[in-house]
This record gives C-alpha cells, structure tokens and sequence, in this order.
C-alpha cells in the first residue's frame, strides 16, 4: 500500500520551500522586537535574534495606533459585513442557481459576476458623492460597500457549489409543501457551510485590511470613524522612520484575521474542494 | 407565496442595490469620462478627445505595458509553482496540514503590510546579502533600477497569492479518485506521463479558474506597487490602477483617467472572456 | 433541532440589523452641545502640534469643539470632501497649486479685502496673489518654510569645512569628502517630490523668473533655461550615497540624522523628523549655492495656507480659531515645534538651527518654489525622476513637459 507511506523525499523540499514563506516573516517579528539602534546594516544583524525583546514597540504601536479604539472599528466593520455577505448572497445565489435554466437569472448571473473588473478607481468619486447625498458616508454605509463589491466573487463561488447540491433535495422539500424560503434556510443554508467559510475568510480579509475605501467614505465623521489601516498610516508620516514602530502594529494588525483563519482552515479546504469551480 | 415569487424576492432587492451601488456610479464615471472635470468644480464636455488622447499619452502606454508583462508574468509564476507545490502537498509528505498552514500565511497579511516587508527586505537586507557575497546585481536594491523594479514586484506578490492558487489546486486533486492512479500504475505508466495524462488534464476546470482569476487580480495590482516602490522610479512600475487613482485623483486629471477606466474594463472583460472560451473549448476536447 | 437552528439564524440577522443601526446612529449623534467645527491640515507630521493648540482654544471656548483631520493622503480625503459637499470649516493646505485649484474652484472664501491680512507681511501676501495669479486671495499664508542645504555641524567642524558660498566651492567640498570615503549628501529619490528639494534652488537661481509664468502662451518658450539646472541637478548624483532611487524620504531623513551623511537637501520641515530620530544631532542650514560666482538666492514658499470654507455654517467659531491661530503664544508654538518661518509682520524670530540662511531671510534675498508654479496634473516630480533615472536629454524633457502642458492648459484642458 502506497498511500501509507510517508514520501520523505517531497517533505524535505516543502520543508525547504517553506523558508521562503517564513524567513519574511521572521523578518517582520524580529525587526517588531528590536530597537531602532539595533537595525544595522550587516548581514548577521539582520537575521540577529534581539537580546532583549522590545515589547515596548507593541505598546507604542497601541498608543500611536488608539489600537483599541480603531481594531475595534474595523472589527465592528469586519463582522457586519461578513455577516451581510454570508447571508444575502448565499440567498441571491440559491435563487440563481436553481434557475439558471431561465433568461432572467442567467443573465442576472453574469451580470452580476463582470462587475468584478470594474476597476475601482473609476467608481470611488462618483460613489462617494452618492454615498453622501443618501447621508450614509459612515460605517453602514461602508458595510453596504462591501456587500456590492464581494458579491460577484460570493455568487460565483455560491452558484458553483450549489450546483453540486442535487436538486432532488428541494424536490422532495417541495413534495413535504415546504417553499423555498423554507427550504433554503433549512437544508441548503446548513449545508452550504464550507462555502460560507470561504466566502466569510475573503470578505474578512477584504474589510479588515483595506485602506482605500473606509479612507474615502469614512473622512469627515471623526475619531469614531477611523480604521486600522487608516490609523496605520501615521507610519508614513510622523513615525515614518520607524520601522520597528510600524512593523509591530502590523504584526498586531494581522494577528486577528490569523486566527481567524485558522479556525476556519478546514472548511475553508473543503468548499473549495466540494466545487468552488463548476 | 409560489415558488417564482419567493425566488423573485430572492433576487430582485440585491439586484437593485448592486445596480445603485456599482452600476449607477459606474455609468456616472463613463460620464465625466467625457468631460475635463478635476474632480470638484465645474466642467465641460469634451466629447470623445479624453479617449483619443490616451492613445497618445506615453505614460498611459507605458503603464499599460507594464501592467500586462507583470500580469502575464506572475499569473504564469504562481501557476506553475501552485500546481508543484499542490502536487507536494497533496502527496504523502508529513505534517501535511501544517504546511498547508504555512503556505497559506502570506495570503492572510495585507497587500500594504506586505509590500512594506518586502520593501525593507529590497531596500536593505538583499544589498547587504549581495555586498558579502559579491554579487554586483544584488549589491544595490532591485526596486532603484528601473529595469528591474517590476521583479521585485512580482516576486512579492507571487510570494502572497501563490497560497490561493495551491488551495484550489489542492482542491482540484482531491477529486481526482485515487484509483484512476492505481489504474496507471498498473499499466506502467511513468509518474511524468501519469500527470500529463490524467493529472492535469483532470485539473483543467481548476487551472482555468486559477488563470481568470490570477490575470484579474493581476491586472488591477494597486496594494503592494503603493507600498514597494509608489510606481516608480521614473514610472516604471505604474500599473494602470495606480495611474488612475494617482493621477485621476491626487493628480486632478478625473474625466481624463475616467476615459482610461473605460478602456480599462474593456480590455479586462475582453481577456477573461476570451481566457474562459480558449480554456473551455480545451476542457471540452480533453 | 431544526428550530433552534432557524431561531439561532434569526438572532444573527436582528445582530446584524441592530449593529448597523447603532453605526448610525453613533456617527450621526454629535458628542458635544455647542458647535463642532472641523479644522483640516495636510501635514500628518504636525498633528501633535495641532492637537495641542485646539486644546488650548478648547479651553479658551468651552463652548466650541474642534475636531482634527489629518490624514495620509490628504489631497485625495480632501477631495472626496468637496464632492462629498461636507467641506471642512478651516483647511490648511500648502501654498502650491493645489490650493490654487481649490481656490479657483470657489471652495474657499473671499479674503482679499479681509483685515485678517494687514497684519502678514506685505511680501507674503504678494506671494499669494502671485501663486494664485490673480488680485483675488483666499487664504492666509499662515506660515513660510525655507530651504536649502542641512548639514550636521558637528561632522562639519571634526573636518574643519567651511560653509561653500557658490557653486565650485560646493562641488570641491563635495569632492574631497567622497575623496576621504565619506558621504557628501544622502538623496532619498525614490519619493519623487525630494528631488524637487534639489531642482528648486536651482531652477529657482538659474532660471528667469518669467519661466514661470507657465501658460498657454508660454509653452515652450523658455526651453533653453532648462539646461543649467538639470545639468547641476545630474551632477549632484554622483556626490551621494548612491543607489538614490532605492531610498525613500524616511530613509534618508533617518541616514542624515544618524551622520551618515554631511548634508542633505531639504526644508525647515524636516527638522521634526530628523531631531526625532536623533535629538542630539547639531545641525544647521545654508543657502543652496546654485550660482558659480555670486550669491544665491534662498527658496522659500509658503508652507500652510489656511483657508476659510465658503460654505462653513459656523463662521463665527471659526474665524475665532483662526484668530487663536495667530494669537502670539500660540503662533510662537506652532513656528517652534515645527522649525517654521514666522510670515506675521509682529514676530520676526527665527529658528536658530537655520541662522545660516537668515541674512538672506531678512534682506528679501528669496526666490519662490518654483515646484509650486507648476499645474498638478503635470506631476513634474515624476518628470524631474524620469530624466535622472533614464539619463534624459534636457531636449526631451522640455518636449515632455511641454506636451503635458498643452494637454493642460490648451482647449480641451481648463482652456484658462
């Protein structure tokens, strides 16, 4: 039996490979511990393990950053959103993916799925303006931003699994005198959940590190309305020497989203097995 | 409520929001796309000259130039080290979910955090490596040259986005049945031709999504070119997103790069389409 | 099973609505009673200054709160502002084009016949009407900037260097420090705007003034100008650290400040920065010595214009910031924490690390940034680095520059 036997060779050369993964991030964790004064700029100082290891340049991030404050927005953004998207496309694509047989929803398909190359740039100002005539240039407003943009990846991936779902489930529902509302909250919603995780990494992923939109939508409503990121560039500016400073909030930065992640992995695998693609 | 209703009811309200929320600005952008607006103040129309004067403007060709070498380049990249590196993990290696742990970190991080690592990884520790070793073309940072620049970049984000390309390729080999494997074994068939001839061909709807969506995100780069190098030096490493938020936005040209949007999209739908109806005539073959 | 499912979906999506709904009301409910007005800045580095002064008129005005935007990226927030139609009621932006085009764009109040001005110094409030082009003004040119050469006096004194008053003195300074293996200068040129620190003194000293006057008239005319300056501008490449396209601002900020370097090329406006990173450093400023033979003028712009939005619904409460602004105590704080230049005809003290360039400060001997003559949408930085980095004929400079310039100002541009 092949399949049992550990092939040493290949794991040796993921091994390897996997340095170059790691060695930047070693980098940034280091260079987060050290002082400015122990930057240098010879070779072993580089990849010189500090002598004594600088927390301090996390509480600085914190302070600099009103770290609190500012992740606890961009969570607050990052939940509503995630939660918005899961659940409305994951109903928009049901109904699509149940009717592609239709004119209607094919083409409410593909007219949904090509707006992923609009390039943004062209939509900021003019949605901007937008945003501030209907006097939703705030959080919920942004959130609204993130549930347009994400909806042509989300349909795309929802419609391709659900297609893998046999519609004899929905028939038989249908035959109990379930409707579809019903049907889709108690046996597709349920087992759509690898797709839901994949869909709810990306969105997360997407809000909790952007920049350029809550930049835009967000300017003008106060200290209440300031992300992470945005916060984050007073490492550009006033702290723009720093790198220690700046390396350690984003550390910081990337370390919920990691976790995230990492509670999600295994679904995340097997929605993209169970059909992200047909 | 009939079944149509409710699926209407599904459909129709989210359709709406998305035309207000993408469409509705999207045809106000082909509108000043005519005009000479700088974003703010008054403006006029100036029928199609916007769109004729891109065709002229060497820096619009420019970044267009280097945008499609670096889509190209790093779509192939990611690509042919996606599919290796999903072969490996997929293999009987040990630690197995640990490694797809660590191959998928970088995809986690953002463009920005990412594009400052790297940064600092050109800028300072490569020269010092290339200084104690002697190696004149690593001696000096890749991202001051101008001819070399748009390495850098790909190097970086190949190292972030590979991850995603391995997950689907992951993904697409484990619906490959292993006995279709056993089935070659049996008939002699060398691990290279079994590949060729079962693995890849059986890969194919995973390598066309891969490819549609890597060019895509490729083609829009904008994160980490702002953070490694802000498109230069001299402009060589504008790419076309970069050129018109800088210059449609900071830089006042908006009805101007507006026009440049729009070819823009043009040109992004006009390949994927054509990506998707080359690669599906393929898998249908196959 | 299949209830409390469904039941435990309902509470996430009642979660989800609450949560939006509290947002609202969060960001539209106003903290404080009184009015709240909004001073905007584009200088992110002097957000600790500001915030204290605001502190300071807070307590003064109880009744008054101000909130601070300083953000990166200050001209595109802006911008989303304006078409946003919630303009901030003060905004300080630079004294270059883009507040030209703001002004143009009758964002700004009228402030000409404004009595507010009697009390700036007269050359001032001409530089205004000259940068705006016309007899109209819509700001206050709250404070000056100056710069030149910063050089680290303690490294200046250990080799026993004299300060180099034209341009062969410059370049046979520069040439015995590389001689000795030591950096002249640290250019910090991947940001494309810092050659512009270089370019100015020299455009500035070498060029006609009237080359300036960019419009549609002039395109082209005055092409031959441009040799001296960029052919010094080339020349001093050789005299840094090397590899200047690979290091930023922050980086060669942080090498000057560190001796890395003797000199370095940039403003007032650096010192905060640079005293950050070492606050022992001894430095000082000298006059950019762009002639061969006589004197050269120094370059000094305006550093912060602050304008009153025409639209503000609390005019009142923000002409009295503005007032505050300018009171003396707090004028004095602002020009000391920032190393900036006094432009009030009642206080005439200037930073003592940039005595140097004082004689000329006060004899007038001063030549405005050319940088900010320029239209925005020419992005003349990024040309000024095309031609360094592509070894560019001055020729094919010019012939770029001027059909941008076309494209600006001609027909289908503002036609002006």
């Amino acid at each position: 039996m092949t399949a049992h036997k550990t092939n040493w060779l290949t794991t040796i050369l993921v091994t390897v490979l996997s340095v170059l993964i790691l060695i930047p991030l070693y980098m940034a964790i280091i260079i987060s511990l050290k002082k400015p004064s122990e930057m240098g700029t010879n070779l072993a100082n580089f990849f010189r393990f500090p002598k004594i290891l600088q927390f301090a340049n996390f509480i600085d991030a914190i302070t600099t950053t009103n770290f609190f404050q500012t992740a606890f927005n961009s969570l607050v953004i990052t939940v509503c959103s995630v939660v918005v998207v899961v659940l409305l496309t994951s109903i928009i694509s049901y109904a699509i993916a149940r009717n592609m047989n239709k004119r209607f929803y094919r083409w409410t398909y593909y007219y949904l799925v090509s707006a992923m190359f609009v390039p943004f740039s062209m939509l900021m100002l003019p949605l901007v303006k937008q945003l501030s005539f209907l006097r939703i240039d705030n959080k919920f407003g942004l959130v609204l931003m993130y549930l347009v943009f994400q909806m042509s990846m989300s349909v795309l991936l929802y419609v391709g699994y659900l297609k893998n779902i046999t519609v004899s489930l929905d028939e038989a529902a249908y035959l109990d005198g379930a409707n579809s509302w019903q049907i889709f909250w108690k046996i597709i919603f349920p087992l759509l959940k690898p797709m839901h995780a994949t869909v709810a990494i990306l969105t997360a992923l997407a809000s909790w590190n952007d920049l350029l939109l809550p930049l835009v939508v967000l300017s003008g409503n106060g200290n209440s309305a300031v992300t992470l990121p945005m916060a984050q560039l007073v490492f550009q500016s006033q702290f723009g020497t720093n790198y220690n400073l700046a390396f350690a909030s984003y550390m910081l930065a990337s370390l919920p989203v990691l976790v995230f992640y990492l509670f999600a992995q295994k679904q995340i695998i097997s929605g993209v097995v169970n059909g992200a693609v047909k | 409520m009939s079944r149509k209703k409710i699926f209407l009811l599904m459909t129709v309200p989210l359709v709406v929001i998305f035309f207000l929320f993408d469409t509705v600005p999207l045809l106000t952008g082909f509108v000043y796309s005519l005009t000479n607006s700088k974003g703010f103040g008054t403006f006029r129309f100036i029928g199609l000259s916007n769109y004729f004067r891109l065709f002229t403007d060497g820096s619009v060709l420019s970044s267009y130039w280097f945008t499609f070498k670096f889509a190209v380049v790093t779509t192939v990249v990611v690509n042919v080290i996606g599919i290796l590196l999903a072969l490996a993990l997929n293999s009987n290696v040990k630690f197995k979910t640990f490694f797809r742990g660590i191959y998928f970190l970088p995809y986690v991080l953002g463009g920005l955090i990412v594009g400052y690592i790297f940064n600092y990884i050109f800028t300072f520790m490569l020269p010092s490596v290339g200084k104690a070793l002697g190696w004149v073309f690593l001696s000096s940072s890749i991202l001051g040259n101008a001819n070399t620049a748009w390495t850098g970049i790909v190097i970086t984000v190949a190292w972030q986005s590979v991850a995603f390309n391995i997950l689907i390729y992951i993904s697409g080999l484990q619906t490959i049945p292993t006995d279709i494997y056993e089935a070659a074994k049996m008939d002699g068939s060398s691990s290279w031709n079994t590949f060729w001839t079962i693995t890849f061909p059986l890969l194919a709807p995973f390598f066309t999504i891969n490819l549609v969506v890597s060019m895509r995100n490729f083609l829009m780069v904008f994160d980490q070119i702002m953070s490694l190098t802000g498109g230069g030096p001299a402009s060589s490493t504008t790419s076309i997103s970069m050129l018109i938020y800088q210059n449609g936005l900071s830089g006042n040209q908006f009805g101007y790069q507006s026009a440049n949007s729009v070819i823009y999209f043009i040109i992004i739908v006009a390949i994927s389409v054509f990506q998707l109806k080359v690669l599906n005539k393929r898998e249908v073959q196959l | 099973m299949k209830k409390s499912r469904q039941i435990y979906i309902w509470i996430i999506i009642a979660a989800a609505v609450l949560m939006a709904l509290f947002s609202i009301w969060a960001v539209r409910t106003p903290k404080k009673k009184g009015v709240s007005i909004e001073l905007f800045v584009f200088k992110p580095e002097a957000t600790a200054t500001f915030q204290s002064l605001i502190n300071g008129f807070e307590k003064q005005n109880p009744n008054i709160h101000v909130e601070l935007s300083a953000p990166g990226d200050a001209y595109t927030v802006l911008k989303t502002r304006m078409v946003k139609g919630r303009v901030p009621d003060l905004i300080g932006l630079g004294g270059e084009q883009y507040y030209v085009d703001y002004a143009k764009a009758d964002v700004f109040r009228n402030l000409t016949h404004d009595p507010i001005l009697k009390q700036f110094s007269s050359s001032y409030v001409a530089n205004m009407k000259f940068l705006e082009k016309s007899s109209q003004i819509h700001g206050v040119p709250y404070a000056a900037n100056v710069s030149g050469v910063l050089y680290n006096k303690t490294l200046f004194e250990k080799s026993g260097l004299k300060i180099p008053q034209t341009w062969p003195e410059f370049i046979a300074l520069c040439q015995k420090l590389k001689a000795e293996g030591k950096t002249p200068l640290y250019l910090g040129y991947k940001d494309d705007w810092t050659i512009q620190q270089a370019f100015n003194p020299l455009a500035g000293n070498l060029m006609k003034a009237r080359a300036f006057n960019i419009t549609a008239a002039t395109i082209g005319k005055y092409d031959a100008e441009y040799n001296r300056p960029l052919q010094k501008l080339r020349q001093l490449g050789q005299y840094s650290q090397g590899d200047v396209f690979s290091y930023n601002y922050n980086d060669a900020t942080s090498a000057f400040a560190n001796g890395k370097s003797y000199m370095y090329l940039q403003g007032n406006w650096a010192i905060p920065l640079i005293k950050q990173v070492n606050p022992k450093i001894n430095l000082g400023m000298f006059t950019f010595p762009a002639n061969n033979s006589k004197p050269s003028k120094s370059v000094s712009g305006i550093d912060i214009v602050f304008s009153i939005s025409k639209k503000t619904k609390h005019y009142a409460a923000t002409r009295k910031l503005l007032t505050y602004l300018l009171a003396k105590q707090s004028y004095q704080k602002y020009l000391k924490q920032q190393f900036a230049l006094s432009t009030l005809k009642k206080v005439n003290t200037y930073p003592a690390s940039i005595s140097d360039v004082v004689p000329n400060l006060r004899k007038g001997r001063i030549t405005m940034s050319p940088q900010y003559m320029y239209p925005t949408e020419l992005q003349i930085p990024s040309m000024l680095q095309a031609y360094l980095v592509n070894h560019e004929k001055t020729k094919t400079f010019t012939n770029q520059m001027n059909s941008g310039l076309k494209n600006i100002l001609g027909p289908e541009g503002d036609g002006e």
